[in-house]
């Protein structure tokens, strides 16, 4: 699984913090950063780019991404 | 049970004017408005119209803009669409309700201001900012609550005598507000947004608010601590004009800081009160008995069942279709979050309380640039109060003797009480 973050978009919420607490965290910036992108269970990376208040997060399956 | 065998009917408020705001927007009148939103979002899911209209009840819906066209939306994708989209579907529609009584805060900007404030601030609220909220004020508040309880061994309304009065401590305390003074700030912020149509009684209120937190401004001005008015009074806005920096004048902390206060004081109460409600009601106070990690799981899952706010509204910035339905530019648009919660195409059996429920994100905070910013004080005072009934009051129970309680409101849900006797310790 490859998570991107869009810093520009990212607010800040701590909303994916909220869903996935071992894989992102907010940085000095008040911008979400992925700490470890195995930290958490699919569904929860899934709650959490769902939940993103303004779609900063972006989940791919990392075999496509070899293609 | 018949309606009428209920007594006595509802009186649900912490003053006056909330107990008037609250019977206007549907409380002891509707209990149970999910049957009508399930209809609503099956005909629907936009109509014509808005929510309290649907349901018979005028209200402050339409007071707001009453020259526009109005519309309403029931379902998750809707809704969703509505509150993440917030150039086409505008905050402004807050701005007759709130301007004269708080000022211009964040609540009713639109993009690229909004994020402008809203960015200085949130880092104020970061879950780990949140954490030090729970050690200085919001653990300490809980624990006196309790030991008063412990001490009286008496039943008590956990929702009036509990649960109304931590959010309110908490913001005022990070305000600053000195404790013995909070319980007439909690009068004050509710009068101040409340459901009288003479507006006088509001904007004394909110000027008496404000000549208290000026004074409060000027303290921490001079010599500023590590609270949220210390943080207003010292961050940096940039103005994107030339790129000058500039500190928040009086007026925009202001408008913050009286936003902030029915904002944290007017709805967490009624989530976590439904919460116990819920959970002392079914099954579910066992489960949560027996695993405690459901707790947070519990929070998201009752907060998707019974939210304390159950619409957000916005203003069309130009003629948009919206699940096939055309919606005229400056028309007011009402997203029924409460609705969008129980979607049965996002939660299977979506009127079941469970807190085992797979967690996937509700409405109940709102979407998009305007999500709750005390989302991760809200949960942290929830997980508080729960986690101290729990502990410290064994074999808590609803009181046998009291009346049954129950969840009421339109536009506002809360419980009518929650009465419990708990064994000595």
């Amino acid at each position: 699984m490859t998570i991107r973050i869009d810093r520009q978009q990212c607010m800040g919420s701590g909303s994916c913090q909220f869903f996935a607490p071992h894989t992102f965290d907010l940085d000095a910036d008040c911008k979400a950063v992925v700490t470890n992108p195995q930290g958490d269970p699919l569904s929860a990376l899934q709650a959490a780019a769902s939940g993103c208040p303004t779609r900063a997060i972006e989940l791919s399956d990392s075999t496509e991404e070899l293609e | 049970m018949a309606e009428s065998a209920r007594k006595p009917r509802v009186s649900v408020g912490a003053n006056a004017a909330d107990r008037a705001r609250n019977l206007a927007t549907g409380a002891g009148l509707i209990d149970d408005p999910y049957p009508k939103y399930a209809e609503l979002r099956e005909s629907g899911p936009v109509h014509e119209g808005t929510i309290l209209g649907a349901f018979g009840l005028e209200g402050p819906e339409t007071h707001s803009w009453p020259d526009r066209a109005q519309f309403s939306c029931y379902d998750w994708e809707t809704v969703d669409t509505v509150l993440r989209d917030n150039e086409t579907y505008s905050s402004s529609w807050y701005e007759p309700t709130l301007t004269q009584v708080v000022g211009v805060s964040i609540l009713q900007m639109d993009e690229p201001e909004h994020r402008r404030y809203r960015s200085l601030v949130q880092p104020a609220f970061t879950r780990s900012e949140i954490e030090g909220w729970r050690e200085r004020w919001i653990q300490p508040a809980v624990d006196a609550i309790i030991d008063d309880f412990i001490a009286r061994g008496e039943p008590v309304d956990l929702h009036s005598e509990l649960c109304a009065k931590i959010p309110v401590y908490t913001i005022a305390s990070s305000f600053g507000i000195a404790a013995e003074d909070v319980p007439h700030f909690h009068e004050l912020a509710i009068t101040a947004v409340g459901g009288t149509k003479d507006p006088s009684a509001r904007i004394q209120a909110s000027n008496e608010i404000a000549d208290y937190l000026r004074r409060i401004i000027q303290k921490r001005r001079r010599s500023p601590t590590d609270d949220l008015i210390s943080i207003l009074c010292t961050v940096e806005m940039t103005d994107p004009a030339n790129g000058t920096q500039h500190r928040f004048d009086d007026d925009e902390i202001l408008a913050f800081a009286r936003i902030m206060l029915p904002a944290g004081a007017g709805t967490t109460f009624r989530g976590l009160g439904c919460m116990l409600l819920g959970l002392l009601q079914t099954d579910q106070l066992e489960k949560l008995r027996a695993d405690r990690s459901l707790l947070g799981p519990a929070i998201e899952e009752s907060l998707r069942w019974e939210q304390p706010l159950t619409s957000i509204s916005r203003l069309a910035t130009a003629d948009v279709e919206l699940a096939g339905v055309k919606i005229p530019s400056g028309s007011a648009v009402h997203a029924c979050v409460a609705a969008a919660n129980r979607d049965p195409s996002r939660w299977d059996d979506p009127d079941t309380f469970d807190i085992e429920r797979p967690l996937k994100p509700h409405a109940s905070f709102g979407s998009g640039p305007h999500l709750c910013i005390g989302m991760h004080l809200a949960r942290m005072e929830m997980r508080t109060v729960i986690d101290a009934v729990l502990d410290r009051l064994p074999g808590v129970q609803l009181d046998p003797d009291s009346n049954d309680p129950w969840i009421t409101g339109l536009l506002f849900r809360m419980p009518t009480a929650v009465p419990v006797v708990f064994d000595e310790s």
